[in-house]
């Protein structure tokens, strides 16, 4: 964990920058560069940004959680954080909003090996489950034990951190949560071990969006972020177009990336990108802050317009 | 009497002026609470998450002290087996530092994923990062016995063991002190790391999940707490070794 901190904490992705003194935009990446920013990736490598004359500086982050913290503090423009951690963070005052989505479905899903003790959500029960980010994953993790009719105490929830496939790997767990559908489980396969997933929005979760875009209060109405968006949205129509030049292009820039068990999970990715990234669905955000204020994970469940905006696509900039 | 009252004292005043300025500097740069939490909430975070940080204070406290036992017990047989068989010494020298060579972080995942989630991976821990301070000071320790105290036993036809016994290791018991001395300043830092790393309970995993809920007030909370345990911790060993090695003269005060 701590060589992987140290590393993202060095690890400053400088694209190539416009033809002529492109804005900047700051981005703080969720993770290490990995298939679920694609768009990003292939925006800063095959010119969408600069065609908005933007120049982007995507940066890992040391941890899961501090990007939005990051961004708050006015050290980013922009980070990528989870639709459910944005509810905590307006819930302790963090003046962040939604700005557009990267992913618009769950990726979070338990897993359990096939083979192993756990074959329906019920048989947790005094069974051991892991989780890597704190918080909002517990609340997904005890809600969707609770549609099974198990009462969440009778769960022993362990922090398993990074180690998501190695502590199933080693049966430490019977189960974990923290593990991407699009990802984990392909990890899984690859060592030689087949796991069975339950998806939250099938257990008692609204569906949301994985990873979404997140900026400052006031940086909301920014032109950049309009430039930003159009970027964005063109980038991921292309991917959806060219996915294997796509992840050449990423391999590429990204050589520790380019293996087959990277592209697997790239190609699972792309299903899963926001097609339309600054459209916001009202609904599902009211329903979700309804769901968390329900499991008391919040005090009340805020105005959607107080921490999510909807941003139009904006042509622009560059010169031809 | 004012001999008795500052030694109470002054750490007291020291505190609060540490809390002042923190508390100060809060209140002047207008920091969000999300990022340094002011004084008050902290301490009304003491008091609401007493009872989770009295057992996550027990948890850890085990950890560190268990890891301390073990750790003391094998660096002293280290030492005493380096000491007296140069065989020993070229085979254990290279490992001991290569123990410390590699960073108990980077090796913190592996030896959750080999001793479990459970407490046995944060005692491995602390273990490892005490190990070498309290082998390098009391070898140290063994080696350096006054050889005129040495040629004495010898003229008295002491046999190695009684030499051992009433010479090298009394002798060797300040530079012993001190090794323990550090290990108990760093021996937490290992329990924190494993938890910090893989746990369901202790401070470090409070910390670890307050921080990712935004709860700064609960991480710092959990921060004082933890230092509060390493000092008392410390003094208690300090307060133990001044006791046993009376007859070791401190100089500091005939300065």
């Amino acid at each position: 964990m701590i060589a992987r901190c140290l590393l993202t904490l060095l690890l400053c992705l400088p694209c190539p920058a416009g033809a002529r003194a492109a804005d900047t935009l700051t981005v703080i990446l969720d993770w290490l560069p990995n298939p679920d920013e694609a768009p990003l990736f292939i925006a800063a490598h095959e010119g969408f940004f600069a065609r908005h004359n933007l120049a982007v500086r995507l940066i890992a982050p040391s941890d899961a959680s501090t990007p939005p913290i990051v961004a708050a503090a006015g050290h980013a423009d922009i980070a990528i954080t989870y639709q459910p951690q944005l509810y905590l963070l307006a819930a302790h005052g963090v003046p962040l909003v939604r700005f557009a989505t990267l992913i618009n479905t769950p990726l979070d899903s338990i897993i359990a090996p096939t083979g192993g003790p756990i074959k329906t959500l019920g048989d947790l029960k005094r069974r051991t489950l892991g989780f890597a980010v704190p918080g909002v994953e517990e609340v997904l993790a005890q809600a969707m034990i609770a549609s099974a009719g198990v009462h969440p105490a009778d769960v022993r929830l362990v922090n398993v951190n990074f180690q998501i496939v190695s502590a199933l790997m080693t049966r430490r767990v019977d189960a974990t949560i923290s593990a991407y559908r699009n990802k984990e489980i392909y990890e899984l396969r690859a060592h030689g071990m087949d796991a069975r997933p339950f998806f939250p929005e099938e257990h008692g979760v609204p569906a949301y969006d994985e990873l979404i875009f997140v900026t400052r209060r006031g940086m909301a109405g920014d032109p950049r972020l309009g430039r930003f968006v159009a970027a964005l949205q063109e980038s991921t129509a292309w991917l959806l177009d060219h996915p294997d030049q796509g992840f050449a292009d990423f391999a590429a820039d990204y050589p520790a990336q380019s293996s087959q068990l990277v592209h697997t999970q790239w190609n699972a990715t792309l299903c899963r990108l926001d097609k339309s990234p600054g459209l916001l669905d009202n609904a599902r955000y009211r329903t979700f802050g309804a769901f968390l204020a329900a499991k008391k994970l919040i005090p009340a469940a805020p105005e959607v317009a107080d921490i999510a905006v909807q941003t139009e696509p904006v042509s622009g900039g560059a010169a031809p | 009497m004012k001999r008795h009252i500052a030694p109470f004292l002054r750490p007291l005043i020291t505190l609060a002026g540490l809390v002042g300025i923190w508390w100060l500097l809060q209140w002047l740069s207008g920091i969000p609470s999300y990022l340094l939490p002011d004084p008050p909430s902290v301490a009304a975070a003491l008091w609401h998450q007493r009872d989770l940080l009295a057992w996550s204070t027990m948890t850890t406290l085990t950890e560190t002290v268990l890891g301390l036992l073990i750790g003391t017990v094998l660096g002293s047989i280290c030492a005493l087996g380096m000491v007296f068989s140069p065989l020993m010494q070229r085979w254990l020298m290279p490992l001991l530092l290569l123990s410390q060579a590699i960073p108990v972080f980077a090796l913190a995942p592996l030896l959750v994923l080999w001793f479990g989630f459970g407490m046995a991976s944060k005692v491995v821990m602390a273990v490892l990062i005490i190990f070498f301070p309290v082998t390098a000071a009391f070898s140290d320790g063994l080696r350096r016995t006054e050889i005129g105290w040495l040629d004495l036993a010898r003229t008295m036809n002491a046999s190695p063991a009684s030499m051992l016994r009433y010479v090298r290791l009394p002798a060797a018991l300040p530079a012993f002190g001190s090794g323990l001395r550090v290990a108990t300043a760093i021996a937490p830092i290992g329990a924190v790391v494993g938890e910090w790393v893989g746990a369901s309970a202790g401070l470090g995993y409070v910390m670890l999940n307050a921080n990712a809920r935004i709860e700064t007030d609960v991480m710092f909370a959990a921060l004082l707490v933890l230092a509060a345990m390493a000092i008392t911790l410390w003094v208690l060993v300090d307060r133990v070794l001044r006791r046993v090695l009376f007859w070791a003269p401190d100089t500091s005060a005939i300065a």
